[in-house]
């Protein structure tokens, strides 16, 4: 813009600044400024608001019958010293049955980055393929670069029902 | 934009004396902006397929963070995006533009722009697949299937199928999210063009 003596608005520049430098226009441009930040926010906000998605209603089973696409288990059907992989609400889970013939349940997700975990019956450990990561028959890891145990879930089993809950 | 676009754009010379009806074609354009752009936001939630749609129209209504907003303000402008071609249209009409130089193409353009607009009106109320979504899909077919002797050729193509099913609402929201979009878009730079060659306004 053009800075001639007589376009000057008076009170502009012309106003002598405040013993800290401020002058006038500084502080109204502040406020213009504030202003425009204001606004930008106030659609931003609602708007990074509507693209968190909404909280999901907790599909993760606190209980399950453990059991696969073909049914559920049965305790008769299932022989020792294997694992099943079973569906822990919308988690995976491993079902194995000792040697001994005890069942113990896990959470199936690796916790180094979730593949699935499977039941190695010559070692007797919970083997996770992708990275070489093994865990003990408690859910303990052993070797590779699980950084966590797995989860155990508990088991009961009733009738010709195996079912298995999360938490003690 | 640019500070000194965004200063060009505010103080380019117009005529202050301009009926309101001037600028209906500007109108139409911001309207179909924020159809895009709210479009856009109502696809992240959206599920296309026939189990899906209706609870994901349902969760966006009452569980997703002014999503009842956003899906208002899409009907809303829709509607009245309807009215404002309508109005162009009639404008066009009754000050006879289509007489000037160019202004035969720019009809036609307009024209198929509101069939567009229409089309998508029609597209896009089939989206939430609630009962009257699917019967009025039903209707479309049927009288898509009375054109004579490739009717009900034209009519398996709308339904994806011998049936309205989740095929016809797969094929509906691709036409609405996909296809209409660009064809609207590439319409309003063909406007444009015309519109600058041609000294018209």
């Amino acid at each position: 813009m053009e800075e001639t003596p007589g376009s000057h608005p008076p009170g502009g520049d012309d106003f002598p600044p405040g013993d800290d430098g401020c002058t006038r226009r500084r502080a109204l441009n502040a406020f213009l400024a504030s202003g425009v930040v204001a606004t930008g926010a106030s659609v931003a906000y609602p708007l990074g608001r509507f693209l968190l998605p909404p909280e999901q209603a907790e599909s993760a089973a606190s209980s399950v019958v453990a059991g696969d696409k073909t049914g559920p288990f049965r305790p008769d059907d299932f022989p020792v010293n294997t694992g099943r992989i079973f569906k822990m609400g919308s988690k995976p889970g491993i079902l194995v049955r000792l040697p001994d013939g005890e069942f113990r349940a896990f959470s199936a997700a690796c916790t180094h980055l979730s593949c699935l975990v499977s039941y190695r019956a010559d070692k007797k450990v919970l083997w996770c393929a992708c990275h070489a990561g093994a865990y003990d028959l408690t859910g303990r890891n052993i070797a590779g670069p699980p950084p966590r145990p797995l989860a155990a879930f508990t088991v009961n089993v009733k009738g010709d029902e195996i079912i298995v809950s999360r938490g003690s | 934009m640019s500070a000194g676009t965004l200063r060009a754009f505010l103080s380019r010379p117009v005529d202050y004396r301009r009926s309101f009806f001037w600028d209906l074609g500007r109108l139409a354009v911001f309207l179909f902006g924020v159809e895009v752009v709210t479009g856009i936001l109502l696809s992240l939630y959206y599920r296309p397929d026939g189990e899906g749609a209706y609870a994901s129209v349902g969760t966006l209504m009452s569980h997703v963070t002014l999503g009842w907003l956003v899906r208002g303000i899409h009907l809303v402008t829709a509607h009245a995006l309807t009215v404002v071609v309508g109005l162009y249209l009639a404008r066009a009409f009754f000050l006879r533009t289509f007489l000037r130089p160019n202004g035969s193409v720019g009809w036609v353009l307009a024209v198929a722009f509101s069939f567009l607009t229409l089309a998508f009106l029609l597209t896009g109320s089939v989206l939430p697949w609630d009962e009257q979504a699917y019967w009025r899909t039903v209707m479309t077919a049927e009288l898509v299937s009375e054109v004579p002797v490739v009717g009900p050729w034209l009519s398996d193509l709308f339904r994806g199928g011998p049936e309205v099913s989740g095929a016809t609402l797969v094929r509906l929201a691709a036409l609405h999210g996909m296809l209409f979009p660009w064809l609207a878009f590439g319409l309003i730079l063909l406007g444009r063009r015309i519109r600058r060659e041609g000294g018209m306004k």
